[in-house]
């Protein structure tokens, strides 16, 4: 088991590494012009060269990468280009607006679907065949057009809810939960059905293997069968389900932050990606990496843990 | 939703409403007092547009919302009223000499920042200086400015040119007061100590979201401003300040054209008035790249080939009315009778071409971002297209949009610049070969000497300098302007607001809130 | 749709590997017809090829069917409701019919589609098959990119990539297509590692072809309808990629897009919001076509899915058609099998059956057998007697008298009788114990579920019998995991579970079939022990003649889902009566009979 998670995790780290170097290389342009855009039209040329030099965008792009690795290491992850603010600041405060979507995303899709999809598999009939639709029909319609279906019908013709901004929690825990509610129905649509849809595939099969015969056979009832025997070894491809959608949401949250006017994480790296501004756009994929890399390992670990032939090797 | 992209910045950098009030209507009223605050803590919030970035005085902003915010805690030596005029404000008194080469101001005394240090005229001096170096984008207005002090409480202004905006320049950014000590240490990016009727709560605020500022009882003008705490939330989403204030989470805030009669129908007391203009720069009037433009008949022709009414009628959904000029409808250069100049005649605009002998058109290149010039090219390339110019549009992406378009990368292009009821604040802004907006540094002798005399004719005169400005642009179509636009500020209450005094028609001082 | 969508088509094969089975490649030019055939059978794979059809005609008549260009400005027209005007869709904010541009954003759509596809194949394909065929180290470092590709945050790299290039909606797809390779990937390296074992590779390369050859020629055969199908879903992604960066403002102005259409409607959604609604119907129909069509596919391709049903007519016919059960039962009989039948959907709509009268009586004491080839209906007889008959199983007739209730017909009587009177014993040791579950603790859930007892009396109770059947330290097991034990011990223990509620029956479904030769005998010898001490009667249901002779008392052969002949087990291998028993024995002293 310690040997399972240590390969993970060194895994995890090559990963980390190569997608912020991707990343990096490729969202560098022209160090001059990045300078420029920080100070205005009106600076000066030398004013210019001289932020350029302070930001150190004259370096070759190699050796920038490296700088903010060391950085990184240091627990910094740099200054905004544009702004001067630390980054790991600007992503905190960001970080509560996306964080409160995604857990509640993955809560309400994790219990909902294994619900829906237990059920589904286990009484079939017009339940079934209702999951089956939605879920090709959740999964057709990317999130972002749902969320604009929801605006137009919800928000501006009803006036029900609001189209856009975010309250936080602490400011008013009612507006908090109005401001989430349509942004969260957006990308629980497809999450669910295409969760649901997988969980009930994963039970079907558990269903029809010999040792719930067996159980049967040994006169326990139909209940119990599936809450005691077969969703616990549901629980390993429920857990790789489940991460590979929190994963896959990650890039729905992006739209969904810029279609309700969200202030978190996704739509602050599409705000400076466009910009330039580099070290946010590294801290914003250096959280999406972090992200992607926990979810792996909790789902991987905790369904290896579950497992008891990994469990006691 | 769309959000103001970099390049919006410079568009907002260019709604830079930049006061300028020229007619040196000499010493001014005071501003009458307003009711005095009532007991009980009052708070005011407000939705702010723009991306907060740090307190120094050097990179503030003279124009948008984000203007509350400094202007909550640096105070100006002198006020601009709605009609552009200036009034004493930290400067008890001023005086620009006929030359308009310098100005005199004398500070009151006994004021104090809110750590009890003195407003003085070194710190008035220090803070212009900083200004100066400080790299941001105001920098330009006072990048030549000498500033003496005889005494402690004189500061003298000292420009190389005749500068008639230098008393307007002392109501923006550049006219801030900020402690000397804290620009040295740099302390008054993030903790700035006030000298305004405000001081920033760094408690009570949360970077990037929300800024807590306490009303200081020992500003010298405290009767002035009625709430006791004001709070600005950062929203950079025009629908999402629309939602909060019909939510009651904001009390007031900036809203786009097309929200109004959404507000309206919510209950919300919308302030409207003309404050921008919408059009196409002719960038290129002097025909260096295309020579073409630099034929009158040719940009006269342009103006003709757009139907102004229906722009404003449907474009804009009546939002806005037509217009050839590039002036406010309440500035002094403004002539009502220079919007018939250029009816929508297309044959007659043909006979034009033909007449200058480019009846087969020629090429230009526009630029063009998502939400603004994007809006608008595409009946741009049609209507230029009936006069066979050919619009080839340049998508304009990353850091080097900005650097394009103001070094005069494009001959034509779209803009929407925001309009003063100061005249020569417009003028400078468009027409002086050294300002940012002239990308082309177009130099023209016959305008150059109006622009000179109007830097420092005064009143009724100075009234009429401006409007031979106007017609002369107008005239030679240096711009083809369709609209003025209508800017919109929401309100929860129309009590709130009784009377909106920005020269920019853009969003209410902080002291217009009652 | 996302990406996550894409990759979960995929996931669907991983966690469930069986229920997918690549098409195995016997591929001949007439699976083409059938799988047309079937295609055009399902309503909605129709409606999707129909849809999808009309958007390539719209795409290329664009030009032709536009009643407008798409540039064209109308100012009066802008911000005009749909319905309302000239604009038969609304104008949009620029004054442009949407209706129009909706018809040439065809176009830019196709060519991205054909981008996304064209690339995220060739990649994928590629990766998929030298990981899958070369395995080793290729693999390891294929998979490992192709993991790093999945973890790169997709919309921050197309962003970034528009910054650098600008808008360019060909190149960002062409990037897109990389990055959902992966996806392909993974399918591809799966069919090509299953396919690999297979047989003819080996012998292709005893022949001496090359292993690019081989790969080209039968690999790649295997790995085409996988592709296919997912091409569906690659597309679905592409299009929902493409309209999200164009609605983030990142697409090229000057060409009309839905996505585009889209932002400029949403933005000024309090202006005019109907203007929304097509742009946002168009692109979600679309991809849901695209993901209809991959189902549709799979279906056809992988032969699984829309099997009709028997329809109750059938069902009635079929067993309207039955005789009466003959002979009366055996009143002395421990249980007592009358004129069973049962039949499965044979995917028309017709009833197979597969026991065709099966008359079976079991007395106290008794071990009967129950012999027969694969197919002769012998375990469905065994699970209809314990009341475990898969969901598609159709009763066509008979009964089961178990101690005067019929238990086919009484289903209460049938869950009361199963666990305590009628147990089973299962024939794959290892798969027929809960693998998450201690041996104990399921053991206890079991005796417990068919008595009540406390669970303190249920351990010592089964560890007793745990000793019983020979299993050496009890205790030890109890707490031990399934794939902690030998198959004969897990045997062992599947025999106790059975017996631990003591049943008067026991229903063995070749118990011994899975079991090592030696481990055999033993457990054979249990049964007996067993049935000897507690007078229990048993029906062993067996292929094997050798168990037969060994433990059976009685034996029952079938053939054809009828019982043809019934004896006592010396008088059958003596004197065979029926001709098929005959060839059942000489071909069973034959040293080849397993």
């Amino acid at each position: 088991m310690i040997g399972f998670t240590l390969r993970r995790l060194a895994s995890a780290l090559l990963l980390t590494v190569a997608v912020t170097f991707v990343t990096f290389m490729l969202i560098f342009s022209d160090g001059n012009a990045i300078a420029r855009a920080t100070l205005g039209e009106t600076a000066t040329q030398e004013a210019v060269d001289a932020k350029a030099l302070q930001l150190g965008l004259d370096q070759p792009v190699l050796t920038q990468y490296w700088e903010w690795v060391q950085g990184v290491l240091h627990g910094s992850l740099g200054n905004s280009f544009f702004t001067g603010e630390p980054v790991t600041a600007m992503l905190l405060t960001r970080l509560p607006v996306t964080l409160s979507l995604t857990v509640i995303v993955v809560l309400l899709t994790a219990v909902v679907s294994v619900l829906v999809g237990t059920l589904a598999a286990v009484r079939g009939g017009w339940l079934d065949r209702g999951l089956q639709l939605l879920a090709v029909a959740g999964a057709a319609v990317p999130a972002f057009i749902v969320a604009i279906f929801l605006v137009l019908t919800v928000a501006v013709e009803w006036g029900l809810l609001p189209a856009t901004g975010y309250v936080p929690f602490s400011r008013d825990p009612v507006e908090w939960v109005r401001s989430l509610t349509l942004p969260v129905l957006a990308i629980l649509v497809g999450s669910i059905g295409g969760a649901a849809q997988q969980f009930r595939g994963a039970i079907s099969e558990i269903l029809q293997q010999d040792f719930v015969r067996t159980l049967r056979s040994r006169g326990i009832g139909e209940a119990p069968i599936v809450f005691r025997h077969v969703l616990r070894s549901a629980a390993a491809p429920g857990l790789t389900i489940l991460s590979l959608q929190t994963i896959g949401m990650l890039g729905g949250v992006v739209l969904i932050e810029q279609v309700f006017a969200l202030p978190g994480v996704g739509d602050l790296a599409v705000e400076m990606t466009l910009r330039s501004d580099i070290p946010v756009v590294m801290g914003c994929v250096v959280f999406t990496v972090l992200v992607v890399v926990v979810v792996n390992l909790v789902a991987d670990v905790v369904g290896a843990w579950l497992n008891p032939k990994v469990r006691l090797a | 939703m769309k959000r103001l992209r970099s390049l919006r910045g410079a568009g907002a950098a260019a709604v830079l409403a930049t006061v300028a009030a020229v007619a040196l209507a000499g010493c001014a009223t005071q501003e009458p007092e307003a009711a005095p605050a009532q007991g009980g803590e009052r708070t005011l919030t407000l939705g702010v547009s723009g991306e907060p970035q740090s307190f120094d005085p050097a990179l503030q902003q003279s124009g948008g919302d984000q203007r509350w915010r400094w202007q909550a805690t640096f105070d100006t030596l002198l006020h601009c009223n709605e009609d552009g005029t200036v009034v004493p404000q930290a400067a008890e008194s001023y005086e620009l000499s006929k030359d308009a080469k310098t100005l005199t101001m004398r500070l009151r005394e006994g004021m104090t920042f809110s750590d009890g240090s003195p407003v003085d005229s070194a710190a008035a001096k220090a803070t212009i200086e900083h200004m100066k170096e400080g790299g941001g984008s105001d920098a330009g207005r006072v990048a030549d400015v000498e500033v003496e002090t005889p005494d402690d409480l004189t500061v003298v202004l000292k420009a190389p040119r005749p500068t008639g905006q230098l008393p307007t320049f002392m109501c923006l950014a550049p006219g801030a007061i900020a402690q000397p000590e804290q620009i040295d240490s740099g302390a008054v990016a993030s903790l700035p100590v006030s000298s305004g009727p405000y001081v920033l709560d760094a408690a009570g605020s949360t970077s990037g979201s929300v800024y807590r500022f306490e009303k200081r009882d020992d500003y010298w003008d405290a009767d002035s401003y009625a709430y006791d705490v004001v709070e600005f939330v950062t929203m950079p989403e025009a629908t999402a300040r629309l939602n909060a204030l019909m939510s009651g989470e904001i009390d007031g805030a900036v809203i786009d054209h097309d929200q109004g009669a959404e507000a309206r129908s919510a209950g919300l007391h919308v302030l409207s008035s003309p404050g921008t203009w919408t059009g196409l720069y002719i960038n290129d009037r002097a025909g260096e790249t295309v020579p073409a433009l630099g034929d009158v008949r040719v940009r006269r022709a342009m103006n003709m080939v757009f139907d102004r009414t229906a722009i404003a009628d449907h474009l804009l959904s009546g939002e806005a009315v037509p217009t050839a000029q590039i002036f406010n409808p309440g500035a002094a250069a403004f002539d009502p009778a220079l919007d018939a100049r250029y009816p929508y005649d297309v044959a007659a605009a043909r006979r034009l071409m033909k007449e200058a002998g480019y009846e087969d058109g020629f090429e230009i290149e526009v630029p063009s971002e998502s939400g603004g010039s994007a809006v608008y090219n595409p009946l741009v390339t049609q209507q230029l297209g009936l006069l066979n110019i050919r619009v080839k549009e340049v998508p304009l992406t990353g850091p080097t949009a900005i650097s394009d378009i103001l070094g005069g990368r494009f001959p034509v292009m779209y803009a929407r610049m925001s309009t003063s009821a100061s005249s020569l604040f417009s003028i400078v802004e468009a027409l002086e070969p050294g300002s940012i907006w002239n990308v082309m540094q177009t130099e023209d002798p016959k305008l150059q000497k109006l622009l000179d005399e109007a830097q420092v004719a005064r009143g009724e005169h100075g009234d009429e300098v401006f409007r031979e400005i106007n017609e002369y642009v107008v005239d030679q179509a240096w711009f083809v302007p369709w609209i003025a636009e209508n800017t919109f500020f929401a309100v929860s209450d129309a009590s709130m607001v009784p009377e909106m005094t920005d020269p920019f028609r853009f969003n209410p001082y902080l002291r217009d809130f009652k | 749709m996302s990406t996550e969508q894409v990759v979960s088509a995929v996931v669907d094969r991983e966690v469930a590997p069986d229920a997918a089975r690549p098409a195995a490649p016997h591929d001949d030019g007439r699976r083409g017809d059938r799988v047309g055939r079937r295609l055009l059978r399902d309503p909605l794979a129709v409606v999707s090829m129909a849809y999808v059809a009309v958007v390539i005609v719209v795409g290329v008549l664009a030009p032709v069917i536009a009643p407008y260009s798409p540039d064209y400005v109308d100012v009066d027209l802008a911000n005009t409701a749909p319905f309302t005007g000239d604009f038969v869709l609304g104008g949009d904010s620029s004054g442009r019919d949407i209706l129009s541009r909706l018809l040439w954003a065809t176009r830019g759509t196709l060519l991205a589609c054909v981008v996304v596809l064209v690339v995220s194949t060739v990649v994928g394909v590629t990766g998929g098959l030298l990981a899958g065929y070369f395995r080793g180290r290729t693999e390891a470092v294929a998979s490992w990119v192709a993991d790093a590709i999945m973890a790169l945050p997709g919309i921050v790299l197309l962003i970034a990539l528009y910054t650098v290039i600008g808008p360019s909606i060909p190149t960002a797809m062409a990037v897109f297509g990389v990055l959902i390779a992966p996806a392909n990937y993974r399918l591809v390296r799966a069919v090509v590692a299953e396919v690999r074992g297979e047989l003819y590779i080996d012998a292709a390369k005893v022949s001496g072809l090359s292993d690019l050859r081989i790969i080209f020629r039968h690999v790649l055969t295997a790995v085409r309808a996988p592709i296919i199908i997912q091409s569906g879903f690659v597309l679905a992604a592409g299009i929902g990629i493409q309209a999200g960066l164009e609605f983030l403002g990142l697409g090229d102005p000057r060409v009309p897009s839905w996505g585009g259409i889209l932002e400029q409607a949403f933005s000024t959604i309090y202006l005019n919001r109907g203007a929304v609604v097509a742009p946002a119907l168009v692109v979600s129909l679309t991809i849901l076509a695209f993901v209809l069509l991959g189902n549709a596919l799979r279906d056809a391709l992988q032969g699984s899915g829309r099997r009709r049903p028997a329809t109750a007519a059938r069902v009635a016919e079929a067993r309207a058609a039955r005789p009466a059960p003959s002979a009366a039962a055996d009143a002395e009989a421990l249980v007592s099998v009358r004129g069973l039948a049962i039949g499965y959907p044979d995917g028309l709509g017709h009833v197979r059956p597969v026991v065709d009268g099966v008359d079976l009586c079991v007395h106290r004491g008794e071990i009967h057998g129950l012999v027969g080839e694969s197919g002769s209906g012998k375990s469905q007889t065994a699970f209809a007697m314990l009341g475990l008959l898969p969901k598609d199983a159709v009763v066509l007739g008979g009964a089961v008298l178990f101690d005067g209730a019929d238990l086919l017909a009484d289903a209460g009587a049938m869950r009361r009788a199963r666990g305590t009177r009628i147990a089973y014993v299962p024939q794959e040791p290892m798969s027929n114990l809960d693998p998450t579950i201690t041996i104990g603790r399921q053991l206890v859930l079991g005796l417990r579920a068919a008595k009540r007892m406390s669970k303190a009396k249920a351990r010592s109770h089964l560890l007793g019998l745990l000793a019983r059947v020979g299993i050496a330290d009890p205790e030890a097991v109890f707490d031990m995991y399934p794939h902690q034990i030998s198959g004969g011990m897990a045997q062992r223990v599947l025999i106790t579970g059975a017996i631990a509620g003591d049943p008067e029956l026991i229903v063995a479904d070749e118990p011994t079939t899975a079991l090592d030769v030696t481990v055999q005998a033993d457990v054979l010898a249990l049964l007996r022990e067993l049935r000897d001490e507690r007078g229990l009667g048993m029906v062993l249901v067996t292929h094997d003649l050798g168990v037969v002779a060994d433990i059976c008392d009685t034996v029952s052969v079938m053939r054809h889902g009828t019982i043809v002949e019934h004896q006592e087990v010396r008088g059958l291998f003596a004197a065979p009566e029926h001709p098929y028993t005959r060839e059942l024995l000489s071909s069973a002293l034959d040293p080849e009979e397993a």
